[in-house]
């Protein structure tokens, strides 16, 4: 019977204990979700084909001058995770022969905010990925011309043998730029 | 036997003129009685969280459209704080906010509606927006008594959201899950 009796009362303890249990405070759990994000386009005031027109020097005997062209910007978006960071490389397609083409990147401006890297020194083009600009992290360029990174192509005639290999023509090229993941 | 009749009748109304007599000078009304009742009421101040599933909300922030464009803010709605409050004389309450650990590169915010549901009581007002750190700030002042009634729809509708911070947008980093505790406070 006191057996009996002492397990009642453990009983009525714990309900007592659990209709008591409400109390002026509350917790849960928010879980936050941020996605990995790597996009990049580009961007140009006008249009993203751009034109390096090689002129004829005015003196015979004097090489074909430089053209160059600052007109496109490249916009990003970028979450890396906690470990990452990323680079934008940059290849072409086709290569001319007698012509080098070169891009360089001035390091980030405009209106958005984050972690930008560093900008690296100018790239002669090739069919194989190059770091333009390396050691980006998490931020965005704010959309459109004028944000993000600005490029400046120059068009150079190479001073070697292949030189002897440049015809004239109008040769379209393709140029790709990538935000590693 | 007629005298003995005589004596009692006598008697009879000699102790009916001594009851009233002494109801009289003790001054009570003998149909009429009064005792004290104390009503003691507590001091209540219990709050709880509800939804119509679980307590445990995700904010997934999104990517935007377009290069250049910043994450895509998130936000939750399905959170209801139902309280009972009973206060003294003069006094007020408020419903406080804080969370355990902030998190680099997003702002965590919160605000509550106006009262809404099928209690009673006067419910306050809530404060404007705002962003969630480790310590309590308010997030509905000056409540006194009422009951919210049970469940979600009733109470507080919370609405979070989570937004990126420009100035410390370099160290946000993705995740599949940060978990965060926010803790509410009927205060005393």
């Amino acid at each position: 019977m006191k057996h009996i009796n002492r397990i009642l009362l453990a009983v009525l303890v714990v309900s007592i204990s659990t209709a008591y249990s409400q109390s002026n405070t509350d917790n849960h759990q928010v879980s936050i979700v941020i996605p990995e994000i790597a996009m990049l386009d580009i961007e140009s005031a006008g249009s993203n084909d751009i034109s390096l027109t090689m002129v004829a020097p005015t003196d015979a005997g004097e090489t074909i001058a430089d053209q160059t062209d600052n007109s496109l910007w490249l916009n990003v978006t970028s979450i890396v995770t906690s470990s990452g960071t990323r680079d934008i490389s940059v290849k072409l397609d086709n290569a001319i022969t007698g012509l080098d083409l070169k891009v360089v990147s001035l390091d980030y401006s405009g209106s958005g905010f984050g972690s930008w890297g560093t900008a690296q020194s100018e790239i002669i083009l090739s069919s194989t990925d190059q770091i333009l600009v390396d050691d980006l992290r998490s931020g965005y360029t704010f959309n459109g011309a004028g944000n993000g990174y600005n490029l400046t192509y120059t068009a150079s005639p190479q001073a070697d043998a292949d030189f002897g290999d440049l015809v004239a023509n109008t040769e379209n090229i393709t140029v790709t730029y990538t935000l590693t993941l | 036997m007629l005298n003995n009749k005589k004596i009692s009748i006598t008697q009879i109304k000699a102790v009916f003129v001594f009851v009233f007599i002494t109801s009289l000078l003790l001054g009570k009304d003998i149909n009429h009685a009064s005792h004290t009742v104390s009503i003691i009421i507590p001091k209540i101040a219990l709050l709880d969280i509800e939804s119509e599933s679980t307590n445990n909300i995700t904010l997934q922030m999104k990517s935007p459209a377009e290069s250049g464009d910043k994450l895509i803010n998130a936000t939750d709605k399905s959170i209801w704080l139902n309280v009972t409050s009973v206060t003294e004389s003069g006094n007020a309450r408020d419903i406080t906010v804080k969370l355990d650990k902030p998190m680099q590169g997003i702002d965590i915010r919160v605000v509550s509606n106006f009262y809404t549901g099928s209690g009673y009581g006067k419910w306050g007002i809530p404060q404007p927006e705002i962003s969630l750190t480790q310590h309590d700030q308010s997030l509905v002042s000056n409540l006194r008594s009422g009951i919210t009634g049970d469940g979600s729809s009733n109470g507080f509708n919370l609405k979070y959201s989570a937004h990126s911070i420009d100035s410390q947008y370099g160290n946000i980093n993705s995740t599949n899950g940060r978990e965060i505790i926010v803790t509410y406070t009927l205060t005393h």
